[in-house]
């Protein structure tokens, strides 16, 4: 199930990794200390690193904010939504296809991120909502 | 009722471990967050906040880890949260689910809050297939 609606604008696809040492070192920042059953798994919320790699968020920066102009824009998080159809494995590359929605006038951006395998197959979704601030003014962009 | 979960099943309450600053320098180092209002003292208490705000994907992937702890999930099929109260730096939350509901192909609709008290911070909706 693809997450993005045909109304998105495209950003392009992007490899991403799982890689091991990523993965546990993300693992543990998010752990409860409460054994889980499977302690190799991936953490749910793990591919929302990917977004915060320097090339990617500069690419949906661009795309929905082409006239930043050096601003300080400020992305404040407000929603998420991640869905699995199949389990990522450590030490794997996949694929984020990403596009984006926004702002809207209320400064709100959506930002649709599909993963697939190494064949095309559907991997999962992210959904991401965010609204963007000017860190020198206050308020929405 | 679905197999052996019945709706209104409560998931056991977690204190999730307090987000102070190392906790948080240790999440935006995995997870490459850079944005300043989880870094920069300053900007959070300019932006009026007593100190940085913990970022909202911390705490969403604290729920899901007590989700996948719970012994009736096999698998989370989908998870949308909704980050309704900034959280600063060093808050106590406690992460609360129930099942509501069956879906029509045999997974279970989970709801699960983190908060203070009842003040939430973030409210969130799981699918989960059972075991």
């Amino acid at each position: 199930m693809r997450a993005t609606p045909d109304r998105a604008q495209r950003i392009g696809s992007f490899t991403v990794s799982t890689d091991g040492d990523s993965v546990s070192a993300f693992q543990t920042a998010v752990s409860t200390g409460v054994p889980t059953a499977d302690a190799q798994a991936i953490p749910l919320t793990y591919p929302i690193s990917w977004l915060a790699r320097p090339d990617i968020r500069a690419a949906v920066m661009a795309a929905v904010m082409p006239d930043a102009d050096g601003a300080r824009i400020l992305p404040v998080h407000v929603e998420q939504q991640v869905t699995m159809e199949a389990p990522m494995r450590r030490d794997r590359n996949y694929r984020l296809d990403l596009a984006a929605e926004g702002p809207d006038i209320r400064g709100m951006v959506r930002v649709y991120a599909d993963v697939m395998g190494s064949q095309g197959q559907a991997i999962g979704s992210l959904v991401t909502v965010f609204v963007l601030v000017d860190a020198d003014q206050g308020s929405a962009a | 009722m679905t197999g052996a979960i019945p709706i209104g099943t409560r998931l056991p309450a977690v204190d999730l471990p307090v987000a102070g600053h190392a906790l948080v320098a240790s999440y935006l180092a995995a997870s490459g967050d850079d944005n300043p209002l989880h870094r920069e003292p300053a900007l959070a208490r300019a932006a009026g906040f007593d100190d940085i705000l913990v970022p909202g994907m911390l705490v969403m992937g604290q729920m899901a880890e007590v989700l996948c702890a719970f012994p009736g999930c096999a698998a989370i099929v989908s998870f949308h949260c909704r980050f309704v109260e900034p959280v600063v730096v060093g808050a106590a939350l406690r992460c609360e689910g129930r099942v509501v509901a069956a879906t029509a192909d045999g997974g279970l609709i989970v709801r699960l809050t983190a908060g203070v008290g009842r003040r939430y911070c973030a409210i969130g909706e799981a699918v989960i297939r059972p075991t």
